[in-house]
């Protein structure tokens, strides 16, 4: 039975991965096609939030899945984000186009030094490094009252507009939000499946390997920190707007820790399970909504079983595109074989 | 002034430096982050003011107190790993999933305090009274000289069994190659289930005395703990056991410092910034041994 | 022609000397052995050659270029590639990336082209591919390019960690104990194999325990004894040289006094 189960479900995966392509799209269609059923402003929001969460995921899921450094301060680069879009928004009065770029830029200068400075360090050396520096900046937040607001955060961040157009609708900022995230999915995809790709994976599986091939690794982490805190930024500048509302309590080492869980949970290092991951614990605490008091112990247990369940993740096994060529060759191997029997019974 | 943030700063330090020798016994045993670790040092704080609530408010109260909520601390953390932690490992889960599965842990324990208890803050009486003496300008609690002397009692105890013992030769063994070890006859799970076991009860025991000492209980303690003894044990070189205790007080007095002389609300900025620049400088802390790794 | 010159190449850990003094000399074409007991200090060498340890005094010169303080992308770049002794294969990529990995240093790709995923770009990464392929069909490892490198045979994974070291298109390739682990006639066929290499056009350092093999194959060896240097030369000088079958065997005096007793 059990072998059964664990057969069909090889199977799902071969199919799905040898018709990722279609999958994508398809899954594309579906979350373009939503709002039509899904029209409340609550459960459009619920999506939005879905959507900046993967982006955030997916940008620590190059950091941590496919580079190999785990880190507990994605939230701080969220934050800066954040904070760069709130300030530039409020007191500049600059719209979307300005300041999204402007978080990812702000968001990438700051990791692009604590890189220079740490990257270095072993990696679990960095875990506690990146953590020091969420807490850092969050209480850089927390007392910089002139600039940041202090506990109470910045209020009222413009609207989101874009040359003239108002997209705070409801719809409109879904669609923004989702937008950005095939931006950041397809970024990071192309990255990863050219020489730069191979280089990061390298360098996750054995560095003194990879450096002794020619790979630069201290440059390439560099590159893969500051890039993946980019994205963290542009989730967190959009995010500023979207709530229109900043405070330091959003971007705290407690959030990196969930971050990290959507990509564990979803398998590291496979991109349609950090998304899978992303959407479930966003979902999550949505769901548990009713069960106010129980609701975290729920949401730890939960976490607890899923990684006694599935130690890798949901799909951190598979690497589709491993997959994929294994089918073909296999196929192409079965065809090769059955040839020269034709040829004798010919 | 000086002298006296000097020993407030150690008093803090020794709770994070009991609380990071736990933690860097299990890291060094087993390579892993153990989040729920903190959680132990408020679930022992709290369950000895219940049982104190049952038994009486007395030292007989207290004593017994604390030994029922280390061997309840103990065997919860002892079964974290035989259920969860133990499963992972042997189903060959990477160790980022065994770390998520103890925030997991942690998630739960933390929360169910606060579903149990309610998060207003509570008391902890403090059954002693011994009063307080005078060393020069500084006033020194009777209580900061007990939770010090039990600190230093524990390293050494910890330490002893490590280096002399059976059991400590075993975790030793499993440290540099666990399978290595179970081929040797060394029982893995057991020892490690142990180790649990003491690292939890250990830091349960500091919950206690360090509650007691601030004669209070709050639903926070664990996570402002946490990440504090995080930072000791790398800063003291991790897997060291003096080196828990040195990064504790480092870090302790570092925090009494930057509060009393710059400012309060970059407190927990400053303690992190120089953990990050002495990382930097030298990575294996201040106590570890550099290791060499073969090519 | 001398490419690699290596002299007096010393290097410490703490109090102790790993390499004291060592000298050699590489020309083109040449395969070049280093032999010596366990701990003699072969692979460190081979360590400071690459970039991994930095020597503690001496000089390293790979055509006139000082590698001292070079770091190991460098000088794979520059044009000396090695393979381990541990083997170190990248474990969660197949056979074929893993020799499409060390490509790397021979391609650049503007990261434009990498955003746009331009023609160019497609062009460049099927190069690198058939590329890797041919060196796969080399080593015989074709059939197996869709695997994981762990689900190899140990044999086999030396293989790939020479093709591995081959696709960075080096001048001198390094090979550390390519026979180690191996049978009577997989090492034949790798002696046989490493002399293929040589044909090819690159020349090749190498270290050895199989005796046999380097004797068979190198054009002349170095032996090293505690870090030292104890003899160089031809196969056949070394062979008969009283320092190495000491250093292998110990002194006939106490060898005959042990026996006896």
């Amino acid at each position: 039975m059990k072998k059964l189960f664990s057969k069909s479900i090889k199977r799902i995966i071969e199919k799905w991965a040898v018709n990722e392509w279609k999958v994508a799209f398809s899954c594309l269609i579906i979350a373009l096609a939503l709002p039509i059923v899904l029209n409340t402003r609550y459960l459009l929001s619920v999506m939005t939030i879905c959507c900046v969460n993967s982006i955030l995921a997916v940008s620590l899921n190059m950091l941590t899945g496919y580079l190999g450094i785990t880190s507990l301060g994605h939230a701080a680069f969220y934050g800066l984000g954040a904070y760069t879009a709130a300030i530039l928004g409020t007191r500049f009065e600059l719209n979307i186009i300005v300041t999204l770029p402007a978080g990812m830029i702000i968001a990438g200068i700051a990791a692009f030094l604590l890189g220079l400075a740490a990257i270095r360090a072993p990696s679990r050396h960095l875990a506690i490094i990146t953590l020091g520096f969420c807490e850092i900046v969050k209480i850089v937040e927390l007392n910089w009252f002139s600039f940041t607001g202090g506990a109470n955060g910045i209020h009222s961040v413009p609207r989101i507009s874009l040359l003239g157009w108002d997209l705070s609708g409801k719809y409109a900022k879904y669609y923004l939000a989702l937008f950005l995230l095939i931006l950041t999915i397809s970024t990071i995809s192309l990255i990863m499946h050219s020489k730069i790709g191979r280089a990061i994976y390298s360098i996750r599986d054995n560095e003194i390997a990879a450096e002794s091939m020619g790979v630069n690794v201290f440059s390439y982490k560099l590159f893969v920190f500051t890039f993946s805190a980019m994205f963290a930024g542009l989730a967190g500048a959009f995010y500023a707007h979207h709530f229109s509302y900043v405070s330091p309590l959003s971007f705290t080492f407690e959030q990196s820790i969930v971050l990290l869980s959507m990509v564990i949970l979803g398998g590291i290092g496979s991109m349609p399970g950090t998304i899978i991951g992303a959407i479930i614990l966003s979902l999550l605490p949505e769901l548990l909504r009713d069960f106010t008091t129980w609701r975290q112990v729920i949401y730890g247990a939960i976490i607890v079983i899923l990684m006694v369940a599935r130690p890798s993740g949901m799909l951190g096994k598979y690497n589709f595109k491993h997959i994929r060529q294994q089918v073909k060759y296999s196929k192409l191997l079965t065809k090769n074989e059955n040839k020269p029997l034709e040829k004798m019974t010919g | 002034m000086l002298f006296q943030q000097l020993i407030n700063g150690l008093t803090i330090g020794t709770a994070y430096a009991l609380v990071t020798i736990g933690f860097t016994m299990i890291y060094g045993v087993l390579e892993l982050t153990n989040f729920a670790h903190s959680s132990y040092y408020m679930l022992g704080a709290y369950l000895c003011v219940s049982f104190m609530n049952l038994i009486g408010l007395d030292v007989l109260g207290f004593l017994l107190g604390t030994i029922g909520a280390i061997l309840v601390c103990g065997t919860i953390s002892a079964l974290t790993d035989k259920l969860a932690l133990g499963v992972i490992r042997k189903r060959g889960g990477a160790a980022i999933s065994a770390l998520l599965c103890t925030i997991g842990i942690q998630t739960v324990i933390n929360n169910a305090i606060i579903l149990g208890y309610g998060s207003e803050t509570r008391q902890f009486i403090n059954v002693f009274n011994l009063g307080r003496f005078k060393i020069g300008p500084a006033t020194v609690s009777w209580m900061q000289v007990i939770i010090a002397t039990v600190a230093i009692l524990i390293m050494l105890l910890l330490t002893f069994i490590i280096r002399r013992t059976k059991f400590g030769a075993g975790m030793r063994a499993i440290s540099q190659n666990q399978r290595a070890a179970q081929m040797m006859g060394v029982k893995v799970n057991k020892i490690i289930q142990w180790t649990f076991f003491i690292s939890a009860s250990v830091s349960a025991l500091s919950g206690v005395l360090i509650g007691m000492y601030y004669r209070t209980l709050e639903v926070n303690m664990a996570t402002v703990v946490g990440s504090k003894a995080f930072a000791a044990a790398l800063l003291g070189g991790i897997g060291e056991l003096p080196g828990a205790v040195i990064g504790g007080f480092v870090i302790g007095v570092l925090e009494s410092f930057v509060a009393g002389y710059v400012s309060s609300g970059y407190r927990d900025a400053i303690a992190f910034a120089v953990l990050i620049v002495v990382l930097v400088v030298r990575p294996q802390g201040i106590l570890g041994k550099k290791i060499h790794h073969k090519v | 022609m001398k490419i690699l010159d290596i002299s007096h190449l010393t290097i410490r850990f703490g109090g102790l000397t790993a390499v004291n003094d060592f000298d050699m000399s590489v020309s083109k074409g040449e395969i070049v052995g280093i032999i010596g007991p366990n701990g003699a200090g072969k692979t460190t060498v081979f360590n400071m050659l690459t970039g991994i340890y930095t020597p503690t005094s001496g000089t390293i010169h790979y055509r006139d270029i000082l590698l001292n303080n070079r770091q190991p992308h460098e000088i794979a770049k520059m044009g000396i590639c090695r393979t381990f002794q541990n083997i170190r294969l990248f474990d969660k990529m197949t056979v074929i990336e893993n020799v499409m990995v060390a490509s790397h240093t021979r391609t650049a790709e503007r990261f434009i082209n990498i955003l746009t995923r331009s023609k160019k770009m497609r062009k460049t990464e099927a190069a690198v591919e058939s590329n890797a392929m041919t060196l796969l069909e080399l080593v015989g490892l074709a059939d197996y390019r869709y695997e994981y490198a762990p689900s190899l045979p140990y044999g086999l994974q030396r293989k790939l960690e020479i093709a591995r070291a081959m696709a960075a298109e080096p001048e001198i390739i390094l090979l550390d104990e390519p026979a180690a682990g191996m049978n009577d006639r997989e090492t034949s066929e790798m002696a046989k194999f490493i002399l293929e290499i040589r044909d090819m056009g690159f020349t090749v350092v190498l270290i050895e325990h199989d005796m046999r093999l380097v004797m068979g194959i190198c054009d002349r060896v170095y032996v090293l004894n505690f870090g030292s240097l104890i003899a160089e030369g031809c196969c056949e000088d070394v062979k008969t040289n009283p320092a190495v079958i000491e250093a292998y065997l110990g002194k006939e005096v106490q060898l005959n006094a042990s026996t006896r007793s």
